[in-house]
């Protein structure tokens, strides 16, 4: 495109995403996007020994990350302190940049910009639209 | 915005694949029997469902129990489209006016 906005070429060519150049397909980052999505496990499992149903199992499990476990409710063993400021903040949306990979709250990152390396999401630049010409 | 590369076109790490496979779900039924001269000794029946929350929740899996499905993650779980250009959680409205993330216009 010829009219490339300045803010373009910032987005594009000098900030390197992080996530994208080394530890996207590391076992690191596989665990860390299965415990954020969450996993769920379900399993009906049936042992019959000379035609009788000896053992039945079923196991109805959710493995997610604290994060994810907080946000979509799951249980906390009891004695658990969901009060901390720790809490508080997990329970905050945040999405992922787009260009920088960082966690950012969903409010700030649509509506102002990324702290991390400046991104604006389509929302903003369109409003700013008649600035940059 | 062509410098927002969709979700689905990067490479396909094992990252990738596992993302699709949880997304997809993933159902195993085995049979297992052990034979003894003809006589069935042992027989192992199961069913066993693999899934992210996400797709768990639209395919009616059964959850442990003692979830709150009352928190706002659930709602917009199952409220939101995926925008086709830059993979985020957006409302369909949303998309029809043009994706806040990546200004992608369905249908336009």
């Amino acid at each position: 495109m010829e009219t490339k906005s300045e803010l373009d070429v910032v987005d594009s060519e000098v900030l390197e995403p992080e996530k994208n150049s080394q530890a996207d397909s590391g076992l690191a980052a596989v665990i860390d996007k299965v415990l954020e999505k969450g996993l769920v496990i379900n399993a009906d499992i049936v042992v019959s020994v000379a035609d009788t149903e000896l053992l039945g199992i079923k196991i109805r499990a959710a493995l997610a990350s604290f994060e994810t476990a907080a946000k979509y409710g799951l249980q906390f063993p009891s004695g658990t302190n969901i009060e901390t400021a720790a809490w508080k903040k997990a329970m905050v949306e945040k999405e992922d940049c787009p260009n920088c990979g960082k966690k950012v709250e969903t409010e700030q990152l649509l509506n102002k910009q990324c702290p991390w390396c400046g991104w604006q999401s389509a929302k903003i630049k369109q409003l700013t639209v008649p600035k940059i010409k | 915005m062509h410098n927002l590369r969709p979700k689905s076109h990067q490479s396909h790490g094992i990252k990738q694949i596992l993302e699709r496979m949880l997304d997809k779900g993933i159902v195993v039924d085995a049979k297992i029997m052990a034979y003894l001269d003809d006589f069935k000794l042992i027989e192992l029946e199961s069913i066993t469902v693999f899934a992210s929350f996400e797709t768990a929740a639209k395919i009616g899996v059964p959850f442990p129990k003692g979830i709150n499905f009352e928190t706002k993650a659930w709602r917009e779980l199952l409220s939101k489209e995926t925008c086709p250009q830059c993979g985020k959680k957006v409302h369909e409205e949303e998309l029809h006016l043009g994706c806040p993330w990546c200004g992608y216009i369905l249908g336009g």
